[in-house]
């Protein structure tokens, strides 16, 4: 693996409510390369958006960072000061959390949205110089300036609006752009274009990608490592070719087995049974051990360690050892 | 040959919206279709492209601008209140949302419970084995711990099958599944269609399913089932599914084809994804004459601003499109 520019260390996150603490993300690790495009990806609920809050410290009201460090740049950024976080929030990691479409300010232009987030960073551009920029970028994502640009956000579909937010994120060319669910409420053919273009501003570009998204077939198309949530915990990691060939971890290979694609020939998809678990009451051990066919008693009384298998995987599993081969099935 | 349990005759749609009901929406175009007993026929498109509108007016949920509805042979429109009554739960409808359509303070025995002492569907005495049975099939079970458990207790799955149940409770021969696993989450999808497909063969029951992934649809009506491509409120392609999934000759099919993500992260950097002339959905009103699809087709010509009518491309296939002969040979991976 190339160097990494974000690493995040044992980071636990979790919600405040009144029938008690909803443990949503649990001692994480990640290290992010350079260039690289991740996907995190798990079910609704599974603490994908809880991760990526915490990770850029937006969680909500309620939500309180437990332990763990996330380092930029070699920095801890969960103990920089207010003003250091602003700056580097957007100017270096630039994020669009999930839903942000409807955060479009409906009384604002779309050119107004650009200048607002250039004033809001103290950044000298002039009128005619953000709106050049903002061209540049509008095209970049393939809408019309022209019209775009005037135009108000509800005169916008929503594969539009995500492909403003986009070319918003990209305003002072980011090292880092995060993207929660940018394509989940959109239909497949925009789907597909937004993909498009993620892949072709991944190619063009020096910038370090992370999304999220509920659905591994689209991490397959866009992702060049995999990052497996179930429960809270990451239960796998590896780069994309490895995982679709081999996935190690049960719910990892149920998730390949459930999707329901245009290639899927007689092995017939199959999905997982049984539910995801709740985060207010989970089950002890190993969050999956309820739907796992090949749980044992250690499953259920012990969270397994995210343990290194090789080079570019890892895996949280009993039935793995350290660095050693697979256990018998 | 089977007979036709629904058919719809030339039937449109016009939504009437804005300042007063000023601006009118063609949300269906001359659709006809005849579903036989027994068949499994998917039907596929984006939002916003009028399969609810289409599942609704096929339930009789709504009420069609033009055209007629069949049902089992006869002309709804010409049907006295008796035997409306009597085929009427012979067509039942599941909703996207399994979490608004089922009552929430009922418990599940009463959930099925209802509809079969309502409709007569068996003697009082035989209710409780009628509704274990029925959650036997959709596979809530063990069907005692189910039973008085509330709708709350389940997932977006459990409460899909439980939706499921309800509609079949009334012993129907026409399923119309709006969407069913929208909203539920991918580890639980493919089983929700499995169950489908079994209902289907096991009971006969015609199964026309609502979609918007093509994936999901091959995978319920591949082999003996039908697809339906609807965009823009028209039909623009129809047959057997294999046959179009194999040989799609719409411009639109084919996009929403190669958009679909494949899960092998080698073999979809190969994949073909055509740019479009137009990301947006067409506006339609009830004087367009043109190709629903013309603005963001790469192959239109002046002739497309005539719309096509649905050609006969073989027995098992259709197409709407004026110049499907003339399209690059499909192919999806490089
Ligand atoms: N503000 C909040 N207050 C309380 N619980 C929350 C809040 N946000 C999320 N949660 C809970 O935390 C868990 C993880 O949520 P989230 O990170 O949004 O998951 P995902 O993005 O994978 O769908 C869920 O159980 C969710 O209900
Ligand atoms: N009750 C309604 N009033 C006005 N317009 C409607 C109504 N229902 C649907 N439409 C419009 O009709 C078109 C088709 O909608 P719909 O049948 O719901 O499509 P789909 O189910 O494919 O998303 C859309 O443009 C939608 O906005
Ligand atoms: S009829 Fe014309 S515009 Fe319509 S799909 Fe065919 S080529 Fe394209
Ligand atoms: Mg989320
Ligand atoms: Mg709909």
């Amino acid at each position: 693996m190339m160097k990494a520019l974000l690493k995040v260390e044992n980071l636990s996150a979790h919600y405040i409510v009144k029938e008690g603490t909803i443990k949503a993300a649990n001692n994480i690790n990640l290290e992010i390369a350079e260039n690289s495009v991740t996907a995190v990806v798990g079910e609704s609920a599974s603490g994908k958006s809880t991760l990526i809050e915490a990770i850029t410290m937006s969680l909500p009201p309620n939500g309180r960072i437990s332990s763990g460090k996330v380092f930029y740049k070699d920095n801890d950024i969960l103990k920089s000061d207010y003003e250091h976080l602003r700056k580097i929030r957007w100017t270096e990691i630039a994020y669009v959390p999930q839903a942000a479409q409807q955060s479009l300010n409906p009384t604002m232009k779309v050119i107004d949205h650009f200048v607002d987030t250039v004033k809001s960073h103290n950044i000298k551009w002039s009128n005619h110089e953000i709106r050049e920029r903002a061209s540049e970028l509008l095209k970049l994502v393939r809408l019309e300036p022209g019209t775009v640009l005037d135009s108000f956000p509800n005169q916008l579909s929503g594969g539009m609006k995500q492909r403003v937010l986009i070319a918003l994120a990209l305003l002072f060319d980011p090292k880092i752009l995060i993207l929660d669910e940018p394509t989940s409420a959109l239909d497949v053919i925009t789907q597909a274009h937004i993909v498009k273009l993620l892949k072709e501003i991944k190619k063009n570009r020096d910038i370090t990608i992370i999304f999220i998204t509920h659905d591994i077939a689209i991490a397959a198309e866009l992702a060049d490592y995999i990052v497996v949530i179930y429960g809270g915990h990451v239960i796998e990691k590896a780069d994309t070719i490895k995982i679709f060939k081999e996935p190690k971890h049960p719910y990892t290979k149920g998730l390949i087995n459930s999707i329901m694609s245009i290639l899927s020939k007689d092995d017939e998809p199959k999905g997982i049974k049984g539910d995801p678990p709740s985060l207010l009451n989970p089950p002890p051990g190993c969050k999956f051990h309820p739907r796992c066919q090949f749980a044992s008693e250690i499953c259920k009384k012990e969270v397994p360690d995210l343990i290194k298998l090789d080079d570019s995987s890892k895996v949280a599993c009993f039935l793995y050892k350290s660095a050693g081969g697979d256990v018998d099935e | 040959m089977n007979s036709s349990v629904l058919e719809l005759k030339n039937v449109s749609k016009i939504y009437s919206i804005g300042l007063f009901n000023k601006v009118k929406k063609l949300a269906l175009d001359d659709v006809s279709l005849n579903i036989k007993k027994g068949e499994k026929i998917a039907i596929i498109g984006e939002s916003g492209m009028g399969k609810s509108t289409l599942a609704k007016i096929m339930c009789d949920l709504e009420t069609p601008s033009k055209g007629e509805v069949y049902w089992f042979g006869e002309n709804l429109s010409k049907l006295n209140s008796k035997e409306y009554k009597k085929m009427r739960i012979k067509v039942q409808y599941v909703h996207q949302d399994p979490y608004a359509s089922l009552h929430p303070s009922k418990d599940i025995f009463s959930i099925l419970k209802d509809p079969i002492l309502f409709n007569r569907i068996c003697e009082r005495h035989e209710v409780k084995e009628k509704v274990e049975e029925l959650l036997e099939l959709v596979g809530l079970t063990p069907t005692n711990y189910f039973l008085n458990k509330y709708p709350h207790h389940l997932s977006g799955g459990g409460r899909q099958r439980l939706a499921i149940a309800r509609a079949l409770s009334v012993n129907p021969e026409i399923l119309v599944a709006d969407e069913p696993i929208s909203m539920i989450d991918m580890s639980l999808r493919a089983s929700i269609i499995k169950l489908l497909k079994d209902i289907n063969s096991k009971l006969n029951i015609s199964i026309i399913l609502i979609l918007h992934d093509i994936g999901a649809a091959k995978y319920f009506a591949e082999g003996d089932g039908k697809l339906i491509v609807i965009y823009g409120g028209k039909i623009v392609e129809f047959g057997s599914c294999d046959e179009i999934i194999n040989n799609p000759k719409h411009p639109y099919t084919r996009v929403l084809i190669s958009s679909t993500a494949v899960p092998d992260p080698e073999l979809s950097k190969r994949k073909i994804v055509e740019e479009l002339k137009s990301y947006e959905p067409p506006k339609r009103t009830p004087e367009s004459q043109e190709c629903p699809f013309i603005h963001a087709c790469n192959y239109s010509k002046d002739i497309c601003l005539k719309g096509p009518g649905l050609e006969k491309v073989n027995d098992l296939h259709f197409v709407s499109c004026h110049r499907y002969k003339e399209l690059p040979n499909w192919k999806l991976f490089n």
